[in-house]
């Protein structure tokens, strides 16, 4: 449960700096998912973005998987929910880490 | 000397019929529709419906017990105290958890109750449920002072201050109803979950400082299907009928597994009486 | 003697009773349902997101190789519109409303503004029901909703010139 928080807290962190760079710069949203904006990602902002997908990959699954096993209990049923959650996390944070390695150029 | 009486003064006693409305005869009918389930019969669910006469302060317990007395002796309710201290006549009127005792029918407003037995525990028949995983889930916690000196200590009071019994007093003020663990969202998908009455329990000898077994009972309550389960829905504490704010102690035992773990770990029994006048030095 | 118990009927309050039916609850019922839709919402797009993303990262390669990033500026065009948008608009309030409300969460779980310990009399008022949680998720609301507006604004006035 710490790590829930712990996460949580900086998923609301990176998360508004997420939103604040897609509004706040001049033109706002409209002009912030343009190719030329969105390309020439740097080594810092990278990481960033990996921390937000790691952060987010717990947080999320294992929210889900709370939620999932308060709707049912058994033995079979909670490892087979926790092996699912398990998987569906690391698949989403491995094709995200595949795209930030793309952004940055660092993945032909 | 006796007074003339005629020189007694004649005031006219004002009398407001209003006072008296609700009491002589009834304000008016309420439509009482009540879960009836009777396994002998092997029937399933239905609703049977009553007309009751209302007065002023008649309560649904009140009105059940017209019903059983007049239309329908086959109604199984259960109560005791008829004031709130027993918690045996808890249910589900018009859709909240309330004791029947305590809930007074003009208060609900409308011209149709609904009654149906306490949500999350099997239902015996009509309105009575089964408090067994209940009761069992309570003893799961070590509801009582636990300590290892307990023998030496049977006829000596043991110490504590004023601020000290505040600190669990409002836990230890739980009627067992039951109203709690109907209300518990968790509870209501979760079998396992421990509930908040068990917990809040937990919480109150946790607290007292008169307990030696904290450690053991956060082993309980700190496992799946436990403490983490609660995720402050606050409906616990809002129909509890006795003020024990099981969602706080839910909080508070969060507070002590993770923020205060290191108080909780220091803490030691209270001393005795004895012990304290003989300067007896604690082991 | 008494009659055996035959069968008992389960009663749990069940998904419908316990879980979807907050609407006649206190206050604190309805920020944990809002809580658990809002998390399984944002978990949802978040899924969908990253492989979104990720089909258009495909416009990277193309870049190097020297062709023209076709993939994104196709997909861009293909999603600037009023229904996805309305879409991003709930994801953004589901977003900001879960973050805040998790604060508060986190903050009433280790103790602070659940009221403290009172000796109870009557009407047996519940401390942590009034403490300044309460208080703190009316904030909560009101500020998701002026964060609302804002998101409007941007998604709508100023990417659709509404």
């Amino acid at each position: 449960m710490l790590l829930q928080y712990l996460t949580g807290a900086g998923i609301l962190v990176l998360g508004a700096s997420h939103f604040a760079l897609l509004t706040l710069i001049p033109g706002g949203f409209g002009s912030a998912l343009g190719f030329s904006e969105v390309q020439g990602v740097y080594l810092a902002y990278g990481l960033l973005f990996e921390l937000f997908l790691t952060l987010l990959s717990y947080h999320v699954f294992n929210g889900f998987r709370k939620v999932l096993v308060e709707l049912r209990q058994g033995k079979t049923y909670e490892m087979a929910v926790t092996w699912l959650v398990f998987l569906g996390g690391a698949a989403t944070f491995l094709w995200g880490t595949r795209t930030i390695l793309i952004f940055m150029g660092l993945f032909h | 000397m006796s007074q003339d009486k005629s020189e007694v003064p004649v005031v006219p006693l004002h009398f407001d019929p209003k006072i008296m409305e609700g009491l002589g005869k009834p304000i008016r009918n309420v439509g009482f529709k009540v879960f009836r389930y009777d396994p002998a019969k092997g029937e399933g669910v239905r609703y049977s419906e009553y007309q009751v006469p209302i007065f002023r302060g008649t309560t649904v317990l009140d009105a059940l017990l017209y019903i059983k007395e007049k239309l329908d002796p086959s109604l199984s309710i259960r109560y005791s105290c008829r004031m709130a201290v027993c918690g045996s006549c808890g249910m589900v009127i018009n859709g909240k958890e309330m004791l029947a005792c305590k809930t007074q029918v003009e208060n609900l407003g409308g011209d149709t109750v609904v009654v149906r037995p306490m949500n999350n525990m099997p239902v015996t028949r009509d309105l009575v449920s089964d408090f067994e995983v209940f009761f069992q889930k309570h003893r799961s916690v070590l509801p009582y002072i636990v300590r290892e000196d307990v023998d030496l200590n049977l006829n000596r009071e043991y110490i504590q201050k004023p601020e000290e019994v505040i600190e669990f007093l409002m836990f230890s003020n739980c009627i067992k109803c039951g109203l709690c663990y109907s209300a518990c969202p968790t509870n209501a998908m979760d079998e396992s979950f421990l509930g908040p009455q068990a917990m809040a329990q937990a919480y109150r000898y946790i607290a007292d400082t008169r307990d030696g077994a904290q450690q053991q009972r956060m082993e309980v309550l700190d496992a799946s299907h436990g403490l983490w389960n609660c995720h402050f829905a606050g409906s616990c504490s809002d129909v509890c009928p006795k003020g024990v704010d099981p969602a706080f102690a839910l909080q508070e035992l969060k507070t002590l597994a993770i923020r205060k773990a290191g108080t909780l770990k220091k803490k030691r029994p209270a001393p005795n009486v004895a012990q304290v006048r003989e300067y007896i030095p604690e082991k | 003697m008494g009659q055996e118990i035959v069968v008992e009927k389960k009663n749990n309050a069940g998904l419908y009773r316990g879980w979807i039916k907050f609407w006649n609850r206190n206050f604190e019922r309805w920020l944990y349902a809002m809580h658990r839709i809002t998390g399984v919402g944002v978990g949802v797009y978040f899924v969908a997101h990253v492989w979104e993303t990720s089909n258009a990262a495909q416009a990277f390669l193309d870049v190097q190789n020297g062709l023209q990033p076709v993939v994104w500026t196709d997909l861009m065009s293909f999603l600037t519109n009023y229904a996805f948008h309305t879409g991003l608009l709930l994801v953004a309030g589901a977003a900001v409303f879960h973050s805040l409300n998790g604060v508060r969460l986190v903050m009433a779980e280790q103790g602070w503004l659940i009221g403290k310990v009172t000796r109870p009399t009557y009407p047996f008022l519940p401390s942590s029901l009034r403490g300044g949680q309460r208080q703190l998720g009316v904030v909560i609301v009101i500020a998701s909703f002026i964060l609302l507006i804002f998101a409007f604004y941007q998604l709508f006035v100023v990417a659709l010139g509404l």
